[in-house]
């Protein structure tokens, strides 16, 4: 469908309701947080009925999101040990591998069982699709790094990470993205890195984005879609085709691990109808976890968990942060937006709008590593890690335009039109509201309480059944806090039983954390959407060293 | 479909229904419903009752059962009607009630103060003194005399743990010898001003105890003759009201020693409060100005200024209490945490005054509710424990009262005083200080043991605060 995926260039009637679409979030979270408020002090009983009802609710996301947090761990521990290589392989031979693979037998190997087991069923479906995909060694992997601050210290390790995979390295390609406006030392250090490992790959250089171009903003998107526009033309004059080629859009600090092409080209060759796929793996931000405040730690590794529960879900999922995708499907809708902050998500909305709803993201159990949002000082870090939040949060901005096409499609079923629109919309609001009503509106109606309220049993009642909610919470958390040390890197575990517990106590932070590092971004984010105050595109501050005090 | 969203589907639908059962049982459950056998009305809306003690930790029987918890505790699920509750801690005497229980409602015995089995009575200092006067401050202090000279008063500092005795004139003070005549406090200030007849001189020295050693200014330069009545703010240290027999007010400044005379005129009452000067005129009008004499108004303060105004200054009270529309022959009346209730008290009587919005809806700003009728001479009440009980010196002896005891008074005598000195409770330290009958010893009686922390849910913690109120 032709839909223009952009605020940009739109008719009077287009723009009114663009407008009105960009009021709404921010809209419902604050009529919901006022309206709370003020029942808490009017009419306490109402809310205190609400809040016991709404307590529940979380309680039993929150038990929802645990089981599968660790069901996906489990899938992302199974799947690390994955002979990928031998998989792609296999599957140059289709027919005879699906043979092979019915033969196998695994003993009381379950883990393993259970990997083929998928396998097997991934096999069948592609088999049964008719859509057999091109030889492993035909497929092309174009990995764009957008530039803009990033040195040698943060996009050298990002390369050797690439240099090391467990795939033939001569069928990736390289781009750094360039900003026109990086200073002098940055632009040095990509040269210097892009010469040193120019021979690893089948081709490494830099395209240099130019600043000011009409209809962009100063987004990564523009400078990405840059960088792809100059592959796309090199891979025509080398002639290889679009539906060969995967790219991955990574941040400059993305590590990937070394099996992370082999998996993925795996998926890309598994997936059926592979042109109208992207690929997420899960992203764990392990860079510089040691070097970083503990309230950053947590905060990270609860975007790592999030990952990994919509990783179970791909019916819903969204993309997000590093990626990969189909190359053609890329060109096909032209390009990432060149004036959205949240590129990584819009480029999948896009892509489905584009297909009529025929578009979905594949996950990949496998990791690649970003850095955690790190300043030169503790509080400088406690901003920063604010503002990538709320970066994060703009992806409210997809909104508007995700209703407007889903408006304008045809193609799309309703059914499919009202279960994203409102995951879309309820994901934003349960960001930016949650953490207000389980931090500080629930305690409202007993803070509050007047002399009626203050004699009756509810006033009694709330503490206790909160609290009795609360402790099942905390069973919870404390899955969070093992699952989060089983997924540390293992090479930096030598810490004594002291450090581990500290490291588990950083977790008592979350309450705090999550009103001021992530619900208080998101509802800034709605509400400068809601006011017109349009964000920029701030690049993160990423450090490998601690910040001081 | 493949495992994962199968799954999900699956438990999502089972916790749907785990929601849609559990959620509403919830909610029921905290407005007080349950599933009583069906003789007992099976489904009953029932009430609580809130018990916290002090001393806490005692065992909270109800209805010939113990709770599972010791004080605080809530006791949920009781049928509407009354229980018999009883609070039982080794040592003191059980306390015991018949409490009303509504349904939906929470009943709440909050701060129960257990009285001792027997009360400890521990000299202080092993002199006779014949005067006793309290004053504010952090801590509070106690001056006590034993004779009539400046030589014989003693200052004493009720620290929290232990009391500290000093001097409030050095041996080698110029007033060495002076006779004291008379002595003007405040209600809520450190300070005080002392009259002593030095040299067959009147002499008016402002005294801050404060400090180590206290510091004494002689103001008598800055009085015309000799005061009806002295008054300041609590907390003022520079300005004191002096109202003169001829009915007028001064302004004094003993910083800058200077005199602002006539700020107010034809005055029988003198009260300060808020930065404003209030005077009673003899036709019973209330006026007020600044502290320069400007911007006079006969405007009515509010109720809880006027309380206290009237416990800054028992001349206040009369006219007060008409304002208040109380017909009470009032001989005091002193002002509770929150101010919208008040203890007031007569010859008889002792009650609780309560001038908060709903009473105040009414045709009077205030009512009283008389909780003992029965007294011989009260002469003194102190709010005690949080405001939770009451002390009253009546006659001869003290007696402890609870403020709210359900129709079922607790009188409990704590002991005898001296028969014309006067006593002084704070809940600072929550001693009873006095002086023993006959032998005049300065003595106390710990009779609100100090409260150990005790973590509670935000709710009792806060319940503290609100309920009264």
């Amino acid at each position: 469908m032709d839909f223009h995926y952009s605020k940009q260039h739109l008719t009077a009637g287009e723009a009114r309701l663009q407008r009105r679409l960009e009021i709404l979030p921010g809209a419902v979270s604050w009529i919901s947080l006022v309206t709370l408020v003020l029942l808490s002090i009017f009419f306490p009983f109402t809310a205190a009925i609400f809040i016991v009802a709404f307590y529940l609710c979380w309680l039993l996301r929150l038990l929802y999101m645990t089981i599968f947090l660790v069901l996906s761990y489990m899938r992302l521990d199974i799947e690390q040990k994955t002979d990928w290589r031998a998989r792609i392989c296999g599957m140059d031979a289709l027919r005879a591998y699906i043979e092979n693979c019915g033969q196998k037998k695994f003993g009381r190997h379950g883990r393993r069982w259970f990997s083929h087991f998928v396998h097997r069923r991934e096999l069948k479906k592609l088999s049964a699709s008719g859509q057999l995909p091109p030889a492993s060694k035909d497929i092309l992997h174009l990995v764009i790094f957008p530039v803009i601050k990033e040195g040698a210290d943060i996009i050298g390790p990002a390369l050797e990470a690439i240099a090391r995979q467990n795939f033939p390295t001569r069928q990736i390609m390289v781009i750094f993205a360039l900003e026109e406006r990086a200073k002098g030392p940055v632009k040095q250090d990509v040269s210097a890195v892009t010469q040193k490992y120019a021979s690893h790959f089948k081709d490494c250089f830099t395209v240099l984005h130019p600043s000011g171009i009409p209809g962009e903003s100063r987004v990564k998107g523009a400078n990405v879609t840059c960088a792809a526009k100059a592959a796309a033309e090199r891979l025509r004059q080398d002639h290889v085709p679009f539906e060969h080629v995967i790219v991955s859009c990574f941040d400059a600090d993305t590590v990937v691990d070394q099996n992370y092409f082999a998996c993925l080209t795996y998926h890309f060759m598994v997936t059926p109808d592979r042109q109208r796929a992207s690929f997420q793996p899960i992203p764990v931000f392990h860079n510089n976890i040691w070097h970083v405040p503990g309230f950053a730690r947590v905060i990270e590794t609860g975007s790592s968990f999030c990952q990994l529960v919509e990783a179970t879900n791909p019916e819903k999922l969204v993309t997000f942060s590093s990626h990969s995708m189909s190359f053609q499907a890329l060109v096909e809708v032209g390009y990432w937006p060149v004036d959205m902050i949240s590129d990584d998500s819009a480029i999948f909305w896009k892509c489905y709008i584009h297909y009529g709803g025929r578009y979905r993201v594949v996950p990949m159990y496998t990791t690649l590593s970003m850095d955690v949002a790190c300043a030169e000082t503790w509080w400088r870090t406690v901003k920063s890690v604010y503002k990538q939040k709320r970066r994060w949060a703009w992806g409210v901005e997809n909104f508007p335009l995700v209703v407007r096409g889903f408006l304008k499609s045809k193609e799309i079923p309703l059914y499919e039109k009202i279960r994203h629109g409102f995951k879309l919309f309820e994901g934003h609001l349960s960001w930016a509201t949650w953490a207000f009503i389980l931090s500080i509106i629930g305690w409202l109606p007993v803070i509050f309480a007047r002399k009626e309220f203050a004699a009756s049993v509810v006033y009694y009642n709330i503490p206790d059944i909160a609290s009795t909610i609360f402790n099942l919470a905390f069973l919870c958390l404390a899955i969070c806090i093992i699952l989060s040390m089983a997924l540390l890197p293992k090479a930096n575990v030598r810490f004594s039983r002291l450090k581990k517990a500290g490291l588990a106590l950083e977790w008592l932070l979350v309450p705090v954390s999550m009103v001021f590092l992530s619900a208080l971004p998101a509802l800034d984010a709605q509400t400068r959407l809601m006011m017109g105050q349009y964000l920029e595109f701030w690049v993160t501050d990423k450090r490998r060293t601690p910040p001081a005090r | 479909m493949s495992i994962m969203p199968l799954l999900r589907k699956i438990i999502f639908y089972i916790f749907l229904a785990v929601y849609g059962v559990v959620c509403p049982l919830i909610i029921l459950r905290m407005l007080g419903f349950i599933v009583a056998p069906p003789e007992a009305g099976g489904f009953v809306k029932t009430g609580l009752i809130y018990v916290s003690a002090n001393p806490p930790n005692a065992r909270v029987i109800v209805d010939g059962v113990a709770a599972h918890e010791t004080a605080p505790t809530v006791i949920r699920d009781l049928t509407p009607g009354d229980h018999d509750i009883t609070i039982d801690l080794r040592g003191y005497v059980p306390w015991r009630k018949r409490v009303p229980v509504i349904g939906n409602k929470a009943t709440a015995l909050d701060n129960v103060l257990l009285v001792p089995a027997a009360w400890k009575t521990r000299i202080l200092m092993d002199t006779d003194f014949n005067t006793l006067i309290a004053l504010a401050g952090n801590p509070p202090s106690l001056i006590a005399a034993r004779g009539n000279t400046i030589d014989d008063i003693v200052l004493m500092r009720l620290n929290k743990n232990i009391e500290e005795e000093d001097a409030l004139f050095p041996a080698q003070s110029i007033y060495k010898g002076a006779r004291v005549t008379g002595y003007f406090t405040v209600d809520k200030s450190p300070f005080f001003v002392v009259h002593i007849i030095d040299d067959n001189k009147d002499k008016y020295l402002w005294v801050d105890p404060r400090e180590k050693q206290p510091h004494a200014e002689d103001i008598t330069e800055l009085l015309i003759g000799e005061p009806k009545q002295l008054m300041w703010e609590a907390s003022d240290e520079k300005n004191i009201f002096a109202l003169q027999r001829d009915m007028t007010v001064n302004r004094l400044n003993i910083k800058s020693k200077a005199i602002y005379p006539g700020i107010m005129e034809n005055t029988q009452a003198l009260g300060v409060m808020d930065n404003a000067v209030f005077g009673l005129t003899p036709n019973g009008l209330l006026i007020h100005c600044d502290y320069d004499g400007q911007n006079k108004k006969t405007t009515i303060p509010q109720p809880k200024d006027l309380i206290v105004l009237a416990a800054q200054n028992p001349d206040f009270l009369i006219p007060v209490m008409r304002y208040l529309g109380i017909s009470a022959d009032a001989r005091g009346i002193t002002p509770g945490h929150e101010r919208a209730l008040a203890l007031i008290w007569t010859k008889n009587r002792v009650g609780i005054l309560d001038h908060s919005p709903q009473t105040s809806a009414d045709e009077h700003p205030a009512s009283v509710q008389w909780i003992y009728s029965r007294g011989q001479n009260i002469v003194q009440a102190f709010w005690v424990n949080n405001d939770d009980n009451i002390l009253v010196r009546d006659d001869g002896g003290i007696l402890l009262l609870d403020k709210e005891n359900f129709g079922q008074p607790r009188l409990t005598r704590v002991t005898d005083v001296e028969g014309e000195g006067m006593v002084y409770y704070t809940d600072k330290t929550g001693k009873l200080y006095y002086l023993t009958p006959g032998t005049r010893r300065l003595s106390w009686i710990q009779i609100v043991p100090h409260k150990p922390f005790i973590p509670a849910p935000i709710a009792e913690s806060l319940l503290i605060k609100k309920l009264e109120h």
